[in-house]
């Protein structure tokens, strides 16, 4: 938990990151409040502000630990499940600037932490993050979605419903 | 807020009103009093003037004694739950010199002791910090610690124009509550503002103060 596992993180994914750059520190920002919305939990306690979910406990523990996160040296390691959903995030978020990684966390803030519907989460970061332009929105969006966007039961009901008509069809064609 | 800092900024001007009265008291018991009202008339709780006694020992311990049983002229608004006080009634309320901590309560549960002390308490306070706009600057700023914080995060965020935030930025810069640093991110050059040691003492005073004051009885919170 903590820094540590923080570190783990950051380690897996392939950031080698420079405390001192300021994009550097919003990709960790970033990068892990995605993967704690994907599960991988490390403790931090991320709130709304200006630039969407901020940690200020995660920056002091940077900063005390400015060595530690630039050598990625720690004694955490991480399990399966969570060495998975790393492996998910670099597939999507692989080399991902810091604007893309600050969209997909404020949308994934909204939509999935605070469980605004899909436009009203748009709509906020739209306010948001005006200063960025329409590509790096829908990038930043439509990563955070793929990342995290888990069907509902209706919605795998409904998938499955779909999924029946051509299961039957091809066993009719089988059949013939 | 607004109007809770306009209602503290009346609380204040009445205080003062009743402070600059130099006269003597009659008794050398009484420091503070109000017209008292018949209570036949007027009960206690209801919004007649009422009368106020506090004895020297009162103020020199500064605590509130037992309330004695209520009477026309002679109860303690403390613990009374009925008492009401009506600030809008200056007409009836006399303070003498040397009434340093005056104990007045009303429906709500305001405790005029509280105003006393958090009167006193802002004048260390810088006041050129206290407008809305300097306020959440200083606060948004803070949050971000040694991270900083872009100023088109700022102005999207508090919807204030280009050049009310610059000039709000540039007065707490001055001040020497906030630095500017010059990055480049993405290619583009930014302005990112992070907070001073100074700065972080006066936000610090500050949201002490504001806390004090928000959470005093007189806004009927407890």
């Amino acid at each position: 938990m903590g820094i540590n596992k923080a570190i783990a993180c950051l380690k897996a994914i392939g950031i080698k990151p420079k405390v001192d750059l300021f994009g550097d520190r919003i990709k960790i920002q970033k990068a892990i409040f995605l993967l704690e919305q994907k599960g991988v939990e490390m403790g931090f306690n991320y709130g709304l502000h200006l630039r969407g979910p901020y940690s200020p406990t995660l920056t002091q523990e940077i900063y005390a630990h400015q060595e530690e996160v630039e050598k990625l040296q720690t004694h955490e390691t991480l399990n399966k499940v969570e060495q998975e959903k790393i492996k998910e995030y670099i597939e999507i978020f692989d080399d991902s600037e810091a604007s893309i990684l600050e969209v997909a966390a404020t949308y994934a803030l909204f939509a999935y932490k605070y469980r605004f519907d899909p436009v009203s989460a748009t709509k906020r970061v739209k306010e948001m993050k005006k200063f960025y332009s329409e590509k790096q929105l829908a990038l930043g969006m439509s990563k955070a979605k793929q990342f995290l966007y888990k069907p509902t039961k209706e919605e795998l009901g409904e998938i499955k419903k779909d999924h029946k008509v051509w299961q039957e069809a091809s066993a009719h064609s089988v059949k013939e | 807020m607004k109007n809770q800092l306009i209602f503290l900024s009346e609380v204040f001007h009445y205080l003062a009103s009743l402070f600059i009265i130099p006269s003597t008291p009659k008794s050398p018991n009484i420091i503070a009093m109000a017209t008292p009202a018949p209570i036949a008339k007027s009960p206690y709780w209801g919004d007649a003037p009422v009368s106020l006694r506090i004895t020297p020992a009162t103020i020199s311990t500064a605590t509130i004694p037992e309330p004695p049983m209520p009477s026309p002229n002679n109860f303690c608004a403390k613990k009374s739950p009925h008492f009401k006080f009506y600030f809008n009634n200056k007409a009836n309320i006399k303070a003498y010199k040397g009434a340093s901590t005056i104990y007045l309560q009303r429906e709500g549960g305001i405790l005029l002791k509280d105003f006393v002390e958090i009167i006193d308490d802002a004048k260390v306070l810088n006041s050129k910090v206290f407008s809305l706009i300097r306020l959440e600057l200083l606060s948004n700023i803070a949050i971000f610690g040694r991270d900083g914080v872009s100023s088109r995060e700022l102005s999207t965020t508090l919807g204030v124009s280009d050049g009310t935030l610059y000039a709000n930025l540039k007065a707490l810069e001055e001040l020497e509550y906030i630095k500017l640093n010059k990055i480049k991110l993405e290619g583009k050059d930014l302005d990112t503002y992070t907070i001073t040691t100074l700065g972080l003492e006066e936000w610090e005073r500050v949201k002490a103060w504001l806390k004090k004051f928000v959470e005093c009885e007189c806004n009927g919170n407890k």
